[in-house]
């Protein structure tokens, strides 16, 4: 009847430590990583050279195109990060290893939550790569310390509205590559149809009510009015600008928070 | 020693690789209409075609661009692109998930599985084709150069699918990960689509990176497909475009063949 030394069971910190380790560090090796930096570069150098001249001769109503398109590349670096999140979370469905975690004395939320700090880090990675690049074609932020400490943090939490999306989506589907494909086409549509490419003047009238209200395009205002503009004609930082774009990001947090909670929590 | 003899005798004979092709071909093309992969080839077309029209049009129209007629090589080349996206994410899940190790070990030919996948690959690629053009049709293009030309660029359109495909599948076989190859495939596609003379005039691009937007293969492709669509066909612009394709052919096909019939 010799005494038994136990281990002490991990804390919740410390088993959601392990399981976002286990997400970040192949991110490396896989080549994610690079791709998370690679892909500002790309929406960059793609947006910005083939419409720079052609949206600066018919005007666009701030200082430089860099400046109008910012917001755009800043919100597709996010968006693409956001697809691998979908594809982690349907690969963990599709393998077992919710069902998995779900046998195991792990707390509900600490895959969610691994899965969301893996994200935010790529995130994180994506959005200073997207700076970087707006800082090289000539973006500037030019309305003082608290409003760009305000882009970041409303391009964080962005961030975290698509990430909780993404994840709830990937989690809901049978295939990670259909996921993959069919996450793409609402980015590349929202992209497309919204104010961050064009002014919504440029767009056929009967479409200009859905190119102004859609997420994207708050989104872009939004940012766009953080970073400001030496032309003013960023819009000022007001409760009727920012409301909508804020109220856009709090209800997709709202919506998809508690179903990724129920789709977590469910036992096997 | 009869019972063996019996059991040689009476087996049926090994299907003909033709047969064993038709099958996977089938497989892949019910797989894909029951998961709903066609539907997305339906939509995706759809998308491209809203989302390049739309914001540019007015822009162009003031410069004297019937931008219907003038995008929808670009768009073509852009749902040719998504099939390859989705050839490599199908040639990379068959080889993670063990299909293609547990093929090689039957007695099938070694590269009727690529042939199968190539097909399949091409029928995704004549849907999208086709809602493509349709799409065109309500926006104001026109295929304006008759059936022999309409059939030349329906061909050529899908000779670059299929030609983009081969290579997709090579990169899925080596890569084995069906989330990095796709990823790895849409940023090239932004690029090179972004940066080609399909989206915008040549004379919209900076000085400095005309040579490259000229002459790399995207413009090339959708010079030749905007050749076909009007009347007459002008050699000097078709035959760049076939260069690439056929350089392409030449480089891409022995590496499929080699991803997809090598032992690991």
């Amino acid at each position: 009847m010799t005494a038994q030394t136990l281990e002490p069971r991990p804390t919740v910190l410390q088993q959601w430590w392990v399981l976002s380790t286990r997400l970040i560090a192949p991110s490396f090796r896989s080549g994610e990583a690079v791709t998370s930096v690679l892909a500002p570069v790309v929406f960059t150098v793609g947006f910005y050279t083939p419409l720079n001249a052609v949206m600066s001769f018919f005007g666009h109503g701030l200082s430089s195109y860099a400046q109008f398109l910012m917001p755009l590349i800043v919100l597709q670096a996010l968006a693409f990060t956001s697809i691998s999140a979908a594809f982690r979370s349907a690969t963990d469905a599709v393998e077992g290893i919710n069902k998995r975690f779900g046998s195991m004395p792990i707390g509900p939320l600490v895959p969610l939550a691994a899965r969301m700090t893996a994200t935010l880090f790529r995130f994180v990675v994506s959005f200073a790569a997207a700076i970087v690049c707006g800082y090289v074609i000539g973006f500037r932020f030019s309305a003082g310390t608290l409003h760009t400490i305000g882009f970041i943090a409303f391009a964080l939490l962005i961030a975290v509205a698509l990430s909780v999306a993404a994840d709830v989506l990937g989690a809901l589907s049978s295939s990670p590559e259909a996921t993959t494909q069919a996450l793409m086409l609402p980015q590349l549509i929202l992209g497309m149809l919204s104010v961050g490419f064009a002014p919504a003047s440029q767009f056929p009238s009967w479409a200009q009510w859905f190119v102004r209200n859609q997420p994207v395009s708050q989104f872009v205002y939004g940012l766009r009015a953080l970073a400001g503009d030496t032309t003013g004609g960023a819009g000022s930082v007001t409760w009727s600008l920012m409301g909508p774009p804020l109220a856009w990001a709090v209800l997709l947090i709202a919506v998809f928070v508690p179903l990724s909670m129920r789709l977590s929590a469910r036992r096997p | 020693m009869t019972i063996t003899a019996d059991l040689v005798g009476t087996g049926s004979r090994q299907p003909s690789a033709l047969r064993q092709w038709a099958a996977l071909t089938e497989r892949q093309v019910r797989t894909m209409v029951l998961r709903g992969d066609l539907v997305i080839s339906l939509i995706a077309p759809l998308i491209f075609t809203v989302g390049f029209y739309l914001p540019l049009k007015f822009v162009m129209k003031l410069q004297g661009i019937d931008y219907a007629q003038f995008v929808m090589a670009i768009i073509v080349l852009q749902t040719m692109a998504f099939t390859m996206n989705a050839s490599a994410a199908l040639a990379a899940l068959e080889a993670v998930t063990g299909f293609t190790d547990r093929l090689r070990t039957m007695p099938l030919p070694k590269l009727v599985p690529l042939a199968s996948r190539v097909s399949s690959g091409l029928f995704r690629s004549v849907v999208t084709l086709t809602a493509a053009i349709a799409y065109g049709y309500v926006i104001g293009f026109r295929l304006s150069g008759g059936i022999g030309q309409t059939v030349l660029f329906c061909g050529f359109a899908l000779g670059v699918g299929t030609v983009l495909s081969i290579g997709a599948d090579a990169l899925g076989m080596l890569s084995k990960s069906p989330q990095a190859v796709s990823q790895a495939l849409t940023l090239p596609t932004l690029i090179f689509g972004m940066l080609s003379c399909g989206f915008v005039p040549e004379t919209g691009f900076p000085s400095w990176i005309r040579p490259f937007v000229r002459n790399q293969p995207v413009s090339q492709f959708s010079y030749a497909l905007r050749d076909l669509t009007d009347d007459g066909v002008s050699w000097h612009v078709i035959w760049p475009g076939l260069a690439w394709l056929g350089g392409l052919a030449l480089v891409l096909t022995p590496l499929a063949i080699w991803a997809s019939a090598r032992r690991e």
